[in-house]
């Protein structure tokens, strides 16, 4: 089972030092991504997802400690050129805005000619081509037009497959793709969905979604992370995280979205609103929102209980003091 | 009820410059002749892909931009051509909720002091006193309890959520008939979400103001305007309209039927296993060079040679739904 893990996150804090304040963007990570699968990180705006992601290629800001283990190797040890030869190589990514993540004022075929060049000089102009068409065919594009293109002069849509083509540019291992769609409509992000999930099966390449919509997940998920607060509160197989979601988060969102298949007569929204991370509440992070929260919730930091291939860090789960002071409460009224 | 606002073949064309070599300026048309009828105290949801003319057609409601074509009444009078009074009246009556609550309320100024100054400018309230005590029942009327905590906050001190209840208690200050909200909550946190519709529910129902909803999501579209009207648009033209929970139960026009199909249902089973897209062509044409005859012909799978791509379909009732598409009849039968 061991080996069947591609990346081993352990114990990962990153924080964000600012004048006066210490944000805890993301704390006490340990999550295993399964190879070849395709792994969904959900949660809300700053919780702590991007930054974990980022993490993973060990770039952008923030403080590090603990451990991103990739083939034995730490991620977060890697320095200079061995850094960036790693980097897109092993690990690409498909960036929210690909708008920005576009140069605009060079043609997409050089941009590919560039990319492949970082890593590799002696390859000839026309095998990059070469590569770069049969990957933009692959994502339904016209190479023809698109390599002579300038960024503006596709769709938003088209700009995003684009990133794609480039992110598998150099065969890596891992894509990780961060809300790949959110700027899009619904038939172009099913269509680009439609295009990753072939990616995943036909080159067995690895894929981290960062996604805050339940509905993707639901479509493309095969396991599923749900982040709050800069903490993964569940890890479980998608049908299950669906059938049967553990954490009172995990409930929460999926009861809060509505849906296009019932009259959505039973859902209601989480009360309150995320915690600032500068200053995260005592005890389980989620307390405070928490339908079922009790006294215990408020002192102890809840362990993560592994079960299966699942995980909730949740004191509902185990924890005597939660039962017991569930009675007590019960009792009194 | 009648119609709080009637829109009559309302056109917008953009004018853009001229390219470097001197060819002919390309025009954007962002909406061509929309009809459209906003029942008093309704909720009329608007949905389309980015680039349909829903926002443009939200501005052209408020009176932010002037149609180039057709004419929008407002009881009975039209918009653009009324007396200096009247469209006083109107702007206090039409309010806007815009989709960045970040960019709408200005960071320099406190809660309190936004929602009172136009309370005060407009004569509502006489007295600084009588203003708190106005806005502070205006806040916990949005949600934001107790009020009295929020005067002195700033925007950047709110969440996304609560910065959209007090867009919304702006926007309900000077009793409005409608607002017109563009994407209120794909700014907000998704737990927030539903609340924010909520209570634009209640707002609705508790004191009769009619919305428009424009969106690009149908789930949320959905559970807002569940007993009013859903409009659909494509490239600046209705293709659907009618009542929400039919025009959903029998989604006529090809278009919207590849929309429905392309909303991931939030259940791993039924996700993975539904039909595949019922579209010829992935992407929206250019705005600029819209398809001939209906705009909708080079991805539909109904289209027919000879008819589609010649002439331009207009919305017709088909059951209880208006459908702009040639074989809206037959799209019924597959």
């Amino acid at each position: 089972m061991e080996d069947s893990y591609i990346l081993k996150i352990a114990n990962l804090n990153v924080d964000y030092v600012t004048r006066g304040s210490v944000v805890h963007a993301v704390s006490d990570v340990s999550l295993s991504i399964p190879a070849g699968k395709l792994t969904a990180i959900v949660g809300e705006s700053g919780c702590g997802k991007s930054t974990l992601t980022t993490a993973l290629l060990h770039y952008g800001m923030g403080q590090r400690r603990g451990a991103i283990l990739y083939q034995d190797k730490d991620i977060l040890k890697l320095k200079g050129e061995e850094l960036r030869k790693f980097r897109w190589s092993e690990i690409s990514m498909v960036f929210q805005a690909s708008q920005s993540a576009l140069n605009p004022v060079m043609r997409v075929g050089e941009q590919f000619i560039e990319t492949y060049r970082e890593h590799d000089r002696k390859v000839s102009k026309k095998a990059i081509v070469e590569k770069a068409s049969q990957l933009l065919e692959y994502v339904r594009l016209d190479p023809k037009r698109v390599l002579q293109s300038y960024p503006h002069e596709l769709s938003g849509g088209m700009k995003q497959r684009v990133m794609i083509a480039l992110s598998l540019l150099l065969d890596p291992k891992v894509v990780i793709l961060d809300e790949p769609t959110t700027a899009l409509d619904v038939i172009t992000q099913d269509a680009i969905f439609d295009i990753l999930l072939k990616i995943n099966r036909e080159f067995n390449t690895t894929m981290i979604l960062v996604t805050h919509d339940f509905g993707i997940v639901a479509k493309v998920a095969d396991y599923v992370a749900v982040m709050y607060a800069g903490q993964v509160v569940e890890y479980n197989d998608v049908r299950r995280v669906f059938k049967r979601p553990q954490h009172p988060y995990t409930k929460g969102l999926i009861e809060s979205t509505p849906s296009l298949l019932s009259n959505n007569e039973e859902i209601s929204e989480i009360d309150g609103t995320p915690p600032d991370l500068r200053n995260k509440p005592q005890g389980c992070v989620f307390h405070p929102r928490c339908p079922i929260a009790r006294p215990i919730c408020s002192r102890e930091i809840p362990a993560a209980r592994i079960e299966g291939d699942g995980m909730v860090a949740c004191h509902a789960y185990g924890h005597p003091l939660y039962a017991q002071e569930s009675n007590i409460e019960k009792v009194g009224g | 009820m009648g119609a709080l606002m009637t829109i009559e073949n309302v056109s917008m064309t953009f004018q853009m410059k001229k390219n470097l070599i001197g060819g002919p300026a390309p025009q954007v048309h962002a909406l061509s002749e929309v009809n459209l009828e906003i029942p008093q105290g309704s909720i009329v949801a608007v949905v389309g892909e980015s680039g349909c003319g829903k926002t443009t057609l939200g501005k052209a409601i408020v009176g932010l931009q002037k149609p180039t074509g057709g004419r929008i009444l407002y009881d009975g009078e039209d918009l653009y051509n009324m007396s200096g009074d009247h469209f006083a009246q109107y702007r206090k009556q039409v309010q806007m909720v815009m989709q960045d609550s970040f960019a709408a309320l200005n960071p320099m100024r406190s809660v309190g002091q936004a929602l009172a100054v136009p309370l005060q400018k407009l004569g509502i309230v006489k007295g600084r006193k009588a203003a708190r005590d106005r806005v502070i029942a205006l806040l916990e009327s949005v949600g934001l309890v107790p009020g009295e905590q929020f005067l002195a906050k700033y925007p950047h001190q709110l969440s996304g959520g609560q910065r959209q209840r007090v867009c919304l208690a702006r926007a309900i200050s000077l009793s409005p008939r409608l607002i017109v909200a563009d994407e209120p909550v794909s700014g907000v946190d998704v737990s927030s979400r539903l609340s924010i519709l909520k209570l634009m529910s209640s707002l609705n129902k508790e004191l009769g103001i009619a919305f428009v909803y424009i969106t690009h999501d149908l789930s949320t579209a959905r559970y807002i305007a569940g007993q009013g009207k859903l409009a659909v648009m494509y490239l600046g033209r209705l293709v659907e309209f009618g009542d929400l929970q039919s025009v959903l139960d029998r989604p006529r026009h090809p278009y919207l039927r590849a929309l429905l199909t392309a909303v991931p249902a939030p259940d791993p089973d039924l996700a993975r296993n539904r039909p595949p897209l019922p579209l010829k062509d992935l992407d929206l044409p250019d705005a600029t060079r819209l398809p001939s005859g209906c705009s909708f012909h080079p991805r539909c799978p109904l289209a027919a040679a000879g008819r589609c791509e010649q002439e331009v379909p207009q919305l017709h009732m088909v059951g209880a739904s208006a459908v702009a598409c040639h074989f809206a009849d037959m799209a019924d039968i597959s």
